[in-house]
């Protein structure tokens, strides 16, 4: 117990000056809570409805309006325009106020009704990548489906059945099943990136601000004539009371989301939460080698915050590590956002096996255990002497 | 007549003081220095690394042929020639995949049934099933599309064979099976490639992240210091905020009026992203842009009390503005409320005017509804720069000028 003590002042100070700092209350305790409020609700809908798009129609015939009330139907885009001609339509598209443009020839009826084949024409705006995809795809489902009416229709007409035309349409149909997130929510996507992503930021950013803020104002010394001289125990106090804050932060993230949200979690909980551990511990040594790496507060928290930022895009959530150039690859490797993401991903969404999960664990145990280590005997110094570097 | 003048006087002087004062300080202060440097020229050359190759081809899919005919050996064959997928169907049944998806050796998994080439030469229907893990939407939407294209293909080739069969022609068989044909163009970005899509988005986002990390360590470590009322003196004086405000803003456009071209110039054409606009255009569209977000700046900084402060706040605040701009999640999709919200920030006007003007070809008058949006949020916050400032200067100097009492007291 004796040799516990000097780690429990420390602890009871940092709480005491918790309280006392409005910086570090504000990225502890109010902001996590700000960030799982903003993005359950901001992205609520999950899936994207009735995205505006043009119709040109140059034919003007029943058939035609047909075809566009076929294509207000669909769920994922509405027409709201009807453009003159398609610069017309194409000025919408770049004035932002549609995804895209299908434009219905002219003689469309005619050539239809006299066999030859017609064609309709949809421009769309593939910049921007997930409206442009819904409306891509929605436009070729009900082309489809009416083209393949049509088909059906002229079979039946030489005599063959229903059923029978259905078949020679489609010889091979596929039964698609989506594992995971059936119902392609993007809020089950993002959210979780986001969240857990935030999450670390904060993990973060306090650790760095409880060192730094300390060490800019040449509070060094203090802290280790409290504690004799031992580097470990000031770490513990300092940092345990946020592991064990975090920590239930981190249990109402994902309470946010699996039970108020009602993600899809089909895994073991036990691992999300020594993998929710692991992630606060990780982060925290990664802020103490930044510490120690660092000739100022202000260099700390731009290599900090930067890192927990940047881990967003390696984690490949937005774009596959798997696509990524072969060093970045690697490189994904060295941030713990990308291993607990994979775990939360595997153990919640997929349902996996827990086995499979064990390797990120390992690894994430190793980022605990690394960083900190490497930056220890900077740090050491940095503690002795008291304060950064520099000022600025 | 005079006082006009002499106020216009007096107003250029401040106004060219400020500018040097503010200079001089972004060029000692090493932290500002290397937070523009770095985030505009190295945060945009990692993220367009990341995103260099722009799409994700050969996925890998498991393929559980259970018929081992030639023409289920035909389609693993079209579909392994997709450009998303790569089939592998060395898996002889579903557990065997099943293990494979697990360890993330493939993404996917295809079942071929058996009596598939028996069933389609009978005329009888066949069913593929596929399993697509769509918590990665990236995966998901590659290899069910394929897979759709490649159903879509061998299901039209058999119907054409068929008619041809019956002595049809081929280009007639075609026609007959599709009567529409359904002809999709994208306007831009053609392969839907990412780093075409979000590089364009974050330079634009950069430019407000920088400006406000910028402003806001300058205006902490003046309030740490208590310098603000001395080094712009003028701000003590009746409507003396305003040419300060003014040569603030003036300052940060003429950075961004070089470190733009360094961006388009040089990283967008190293990296083979397209810009279709002229940099006379970007300029005019970046003006109100930085100016807007200067006053922002100004506005926010009152809220931090270090240096240090700012850094974090802001790096917080710029996924949020990615998303409110509804570029990467449709802006319809969001409630009324977060609409709202995203009106007053100066990155989704921002963002958009710049995304539409170099990615869109839009013309100027295109992108005039998000220019006098820009101009609107310059007007309103520079009113709320003003009054801060004003309030900042004042305190500042009530403050030493009671020390000064105390002292001589």
């Amino acid at each position: 117990m004796s040799k516990l003590k000097p780690s429990l002042r420390i602890a009871k100070r940092e709480v005491a000056l918790l309280f006392n700092s409005s910086s570090t209350f504000v990225f502890a305790i109010v902001l996590p809570f700000v960030s799982i409020l903003f993005f359950n609700t901001l992205l609520s809908e999950g899936v994207a409805r009735n995205l505006p798009i043009a119709v040109v129609d140059l034919d003007h015939t029943a058939i035609s309006r047909n075809v566009i009330a076929q294509l207000d139907a669909a769920p994922e885009i509405e027409v709201n325009y009807f453009p003159l001609n398609q610069q017309k339509g194409e000025e919408l598209v770049r004035l932002g106020k549609v995804y895209g443009v299908i434009t219905i020839p002219q003689n469309f009826e005619a050539d239809l009704k006299s066999g030859k084949q017609v064609h309709i024409i949809n421009q769309y705006n593939s910049n921007l990548l997930l409206p442009g995809g819904l409306e891509y795809k929605a436009f070729r489902k009900v082309i489809g489906t009416i083209s393949a009416g049509i088909n059906i229709e002229k079979q039946r007409k030489q005599g063959v059945s229903i059923q029978q035309a259905k078949v020679n349409y489609q010889p091979i149909v596929s039964n698609n099943h989506v594992l995971s997130n059936p119902y392609t929510n993007y809020s089950y996507y993002l959210n979780t990136g986001f969240l857990a992503m935030f999450f670390q930021i904060f993990v973060m950013l306090t650790t760095i601000y409880c060192f730094g803020a300390d060490l800019k104002y040449s509070k060094g010394n203090k802290l280790l004539n409290i504690t004799e001289g031992n580097l470990s125990a000031i770490i513990i106090g300092k940092v345990l009371p946020y592991t064990v804050w975090f920590l239930l932060v981190g249990i109402m993230t994902l309470f946010s989301m699996y039970v108020w949200q009602d993600f899809p979690f089909f895994g073991n909980k036990l691992a999300v939460l020594v993998g929710l551990l692991l992630l606060i511990i990780a982060n925290q040594s990664y802020a103490l080698f930044f510490i120690a790496v660092s000739s100022s507060f202000r260099e700390a928290l731009t290599i900090g915050s930067g890192f927990a930022a940047v881990s967003l895009s390696f984690s490949g959530i937005t774009f596959p590590i798997f696509g990524m150039p072969k060093v970045l690859q690697w490189l994904s490797q060295i941030f713990p956002f990308t291993h607990f993401f994979e775990l939360l991903l595997d153990q919640s969404q997929r349902g996996f096996p827990v086995f499979y999960s064990l390797k990120p664990l390992i690894i994430l145990v190793v980022l605990c255990i690394v960083p900190v280590s490497l930056g220890w005997f900077k740090l050491k110094r940095l503690f002795s002497k008291g304060v950064f570097n520099h000022n600025i | 007549m005079k006082n006009l003048f002499k106020l216009y006087y007096k107003a250029k002087i401040s106004f060219w003081n400020t500018f040097s004062t503010e200079w001089k300080s972004i060029k000692s202060d090493k932290a500002v220095i290397s937070t523009f440097l770095s985030v505009t020229i190295i945060i945009l050359v990692v993220y367009t690394y990341i995103y260099s190759n722009q799409v994700v081809k050969e996925v890998p899919v498991a393929i559980v042929n259970q018929d081992a005919t030639k023409m289920s050996r035909d389609y693993i064959a079209m579909l392994d020639a997709t450009e998303g997928t790569k089939a592998i169907s060395t898996y002889t049944d579903l557990q065997e995949a099943k293990r494979a998806y697990y360890s993330k050796n493939v993404q996917g998994i295809v079942i071929i049934p058996k009596d598939f080439e028996k069933n389609i030469r009978s005329g009888k229907q066949v069913v593929i099933t596929t399993f697509s893990d769509a918590s990665n939407m990236v995966f998901y939407k590659r290899i069910l599309g394929d897979v759709t294209t490649i159903n879509g293909y061998f299901s039209a080739g058999i119907f054409i064979k068929k008619e041809m069969a019956k002595g049809v022609s081929v280009a007639k068989a075609q026609e007959n099976y599709t009567p529409i044909q359904a002809i999709s163009t994208s306007l831009f970005n053609t392969t839907a490639g990412y780093a075409t899509y979000i590089i364009p988005v974050l330079t634009a986002l950069i430019v407000q992240l920088v400006l406000l990390m910028g402003i806001g360590i300058l205006s902490g470590s003046r309030r740490e210091t208590v310098t603000t009322h001395t080094n712009f003196p003028r701000l003590l004086h009746k409507g003396g905020t305003i040419p300060v405000l003014l040569a603030k803003a003036c300052l940060y456009t003429a950075i961004f009026m070089v470190i733009i071209p360094i961006q388009v110039g040089i990283v967008y054409a190293l990296f083979g992203i397209p810009v279709r606009s002229s940099l006379l255009l970007m300029y005019i569209f970046i003006i109100p842009y930085v100016f807007s977000v200067v006053f922002l700046g100004i506005t926010i900084s009152a809220l931090f009390k270090r240096r240090e402060d700012s850094i974090v706040f802001l790096v917080l605040l710029s996924i949020p503005s990615l998303m409110l701009s509804g570029l990467s999640f449709p802006i319809e999709s969001f409630s009324e409320f977060y609409q709202l919200i995203s009106k007053i920030i100066p990155s989704t006007p921002g963002i958009n005017g710049f995304v539409r003007l170099t990615q869109m070809e839009a013309s100027f008058l295109e992108i005039i509804n998000e220019w006098n949006h820009l101009w609107i949020l310059t007007a309103i916050y520079f009113v709320f720069a003003a009054i801060s400032l004003k309030i900042r200067a004042l305190k500042e100097f009530n403050h030493l000028n009671l020390i000064a009492k105390k002292e001589i007291v």
